[in-house]
């Protein structure tokens, strides 16, 4: 393997190098997640993780719980846990524009918050869930999870963009 | 993929141990792609792209220490080929781990709003670079041949037991076994072992440790007291050393089950009485790694002592930046660096005369105390929470939290305490010279135990994976 490249050694560096900038170039325009439709997202969560035990939400919950109306935005999924003192919730959003996303998580963080105080006094383990609650923003999409496995949810979303 | 999951320990693993034990052993070259292939496949599970990335590193650093090779037996020093490929590793990994704290920096400094796509890390990236660099430094100051074979060389730096979590392999300690290796049922049989005890540090210590401690910092500040936060950062001092060197445990069973032999990555670390003794038996391979390619070529203590000062600064200072992208993994190592740089020449000398107890007492909170800044996510978290160790602020000394805390998770912490200490390994090996079917219980039970935590509990990474 060696002799056949060595007689050009600087050919083969240079070479080297820019099919490094080319792989680079390509993983980070990538990172700015692919365009993948809600539909496609929810179908990954369903067959992965057990989001369907939760409640899933319409758009008059969403502006409900979460402050935000969905005709600002692309599309979103909702689900919410169906226990009265359950905190688990996961929501994600595609925006139109990625500057959206920043209204968003205000209004994720208004609705952790919210939730932290409300259980504060008799809680402990909603408040702990609430505490590390998973907020992630990618491309155009944001991820909120508040769950006892936010990693199950957030792994299925980061590999279906 | 994990070690410590399911579909490794029943499919994964036994699926790649047949396969390599069923090709004979006069077929090592078989058998070196057998291992290459799964290890692909093992570091493909989490991250396809990145698979790409290591298979370039792997022919990037093959070739180059050819370059070098090359350059000296035509009279040349290598030097530029060595520069050449140290910048290239290094940009690699800096622009994967530090680019976005590098615009958050700027951003912070120059008061800029600079966009950028924050990357996901290559998962051990910070390790295989790390890897692929001691080969070319030893091919560079003739330490070691070249490897001519981009089979082997490919084997030494993805090989999956120490892929994503070390130990750090130089590539001299096992040249010989990418050509020739002894596999043997003692062999087998104590790596399994080594295996199944760092698979139960990890399963069943460290991941309990680790929701003791995400409850206490996930506590709001009206249950927060002082005996409560030394609870949590015990917790987590425990949680990291089970978590990280059963991870080495594990590494260093499964290299042997294959007949590889790796050095140890831990040695009680625990029961030092000194910052520079900790740092002897805390993740060696890494801080022997710092000291032999940066410490000494930096000139190490064998200079005046303004310039050991400062070699002793960046070394630490660069060995938090390793561990994250991070000012607190900065402060982090450079409080390490400051305490080494006084313990050799101010208070050493005196540490030295104290009784043994102190030492220990010293040492372990020095340790502790820096464990915070390890574990929070920024500087500001990481000095609140000093704070209320020390008593800063309007918190309880103790209350009903603090008592419930103790109640239930006492005997773990006592019970991880005694098993930080070489005391009980020991004893165990006592046994089990005497009494083999005592050993042997007791690892099927730990086996066991630990399977039934997988399958039950939620999902808990190894800490020390995103490095």
């Amino acid at each position: 393997m060696y002799k056949i490249v060595s007689n050009n050694s600087a050919m083969t560096k240079i070479v080297l190098v820019v099919v490094l900038v080319i792989f680079l170039a390509v993983v980070y325009s990538r990172a700015n997640a692919d365009n993948v439709s809600m539909s496609k997202i929810e179908n990954d969560l369903k067959a992965k993780t057990n989001i369907e035990t939760m409640q899933k939400c319409n758009d008059r919950q969403l502006k409900q719980f979460i402050g935000l109306d969905y005709l600002n935005y692309d599309s979103y999924i909702y689900y919410k846990s169906k226990e009265s003192l359950g905190v688990d919730e996961i929501l994600i959003v595609k925006a139109k524009h990625r500057s959206d996303l920043d209204a968003v998580q205000d209004a994720v963080e208004e609705r952790i918050s919210q939730q932290t105080s409300t259980f504060e006094s008799y809680g402990p383990t909603q408040v702990s869930l609430l505490k590390n609650a998973f907020v992630i923003k990618k491309g155009r999409y944001l991820f909120y999870c508040v769950s006892k496995t936010p990693e199950k949810y957030e792994e299925v979303f980061q590999h279906a963009i | 993929m994990l070690f410590s999951s399911i579909i490794f320990l029943f499919y994964f693993l036994p699926i790649v141990l047949a396969a390599y034990f069923i090709t004979p052993k006069k077929y090592m070259t078989a058998r070196n792609i057998i291992l290459l292939a799964a290890s692909l496949l093992f570091y493909s599970w989490g991250e396809p792209v990145y698979v790409f990335l290591m298979i370039y590193s792997a022919f990037f650093n093959y070739f180059m220490a050819l370059e070098i090779a090359k350059d000296k037996r035509h009279g040349g020093t290598g030097r530029n080929s060595m520069l050449f490929t140290l910048v290239v590793n290094l940009f690699i990994l800096c622009f994967f781990k530090y680019f976005g704290f590098l615009m958050d920096t700027i951003n912070s400094i120059l008061g800029t709003d600079f966009h950028y796509t924050a990357l996901a890390l290559p998962i051990g990236i910070s390790f295989y670079t790390f890897q692929a660099l001691s080969y070319i430094f030893d091919v560079y100051r003739d330490r070691v041949k070249p490897q001519y074979s981009l089979l082997k060389f490919s084997l030494y730096l993805s090989l999956f037991p120490q892929l994503i979590a070390g130990p750090i392999v130089k590539y001299r300690d096992v040249a010989e076994q990418l050509e020739e290796r002894t596999e043997s049922l003692e062999k087998f049989g104590t790596g399994s072992i080594r295996f199944i005890y760092g698979l139960g540090k990890k399963v069943l210590l460290a991941n309990n440790l680790g929701a003791l401690h995400t409850a206490i910092i996930a506590l709001p500040d009206s249950q927060v007291s002082v005996v409560t936060y030394w609870i949590g950062i015990i917790a987590y001092t425990l949680q990291i050393y089970f978590d990280f060197s059963g991870y080495s445990d594990m590494a260093i069973g499964l290299g042997r089950m294959f007949g590889f032999e790796f050095m140890e990555n831990f040695n009680y670390p625990y029961i030092s009485k000194t910052i520079t003794e900790f740092w002897r038996r805390w993740h060696i391979s890494l801080s022997t790694w710092f000291r032999e390619y940066l410490y000494i070529p930096l000139g190490g203590n064998r200079v005046p002592v303004h310039r050991h000062i400062l070699n002793l600064m960046i070394v630490w200072s660069l060995t938090g930046l390793w561990h994250g992208a991070s000012w607190n993994f900065v402060m982090w190592g450079t409080y390490y660096g400051v305490l080494l740089i006084l313990e050799k020449y101010i208070y050493g000398q005196y540490l030295e005369k104290a009784p043994s107890w102190a030492q220990h007492i010293y040492a372990m909170l020095i340790v502790m105390i820096g464990w915070v800044f390890f574990s929070s996510t920024d500087l500001s978290t990481a000095i609140s929470y000093i704070g209320v160790l020390f008593g800063v602020g309007a918190f309880p000394f103790a209350n009903m939290t603090t008592l419930y805390l103790l109640r239930t998770n006492l005997v773990l912490l006592v019970l991880s305490g005694v098993l930080s200490t070489p005391e009980p390994r020991k004893q165990f090996q006592f046994f089990n010279k005497n009494q083999p079917v005592f050993g042997i219980v007791i690892i099927f039970v730990i086996f066991i135990l630990s399977v039934a935590y997988l399958i039950y509990s939620s999902y808990n990474p190894f800490l020390y994976f995103r490095f």
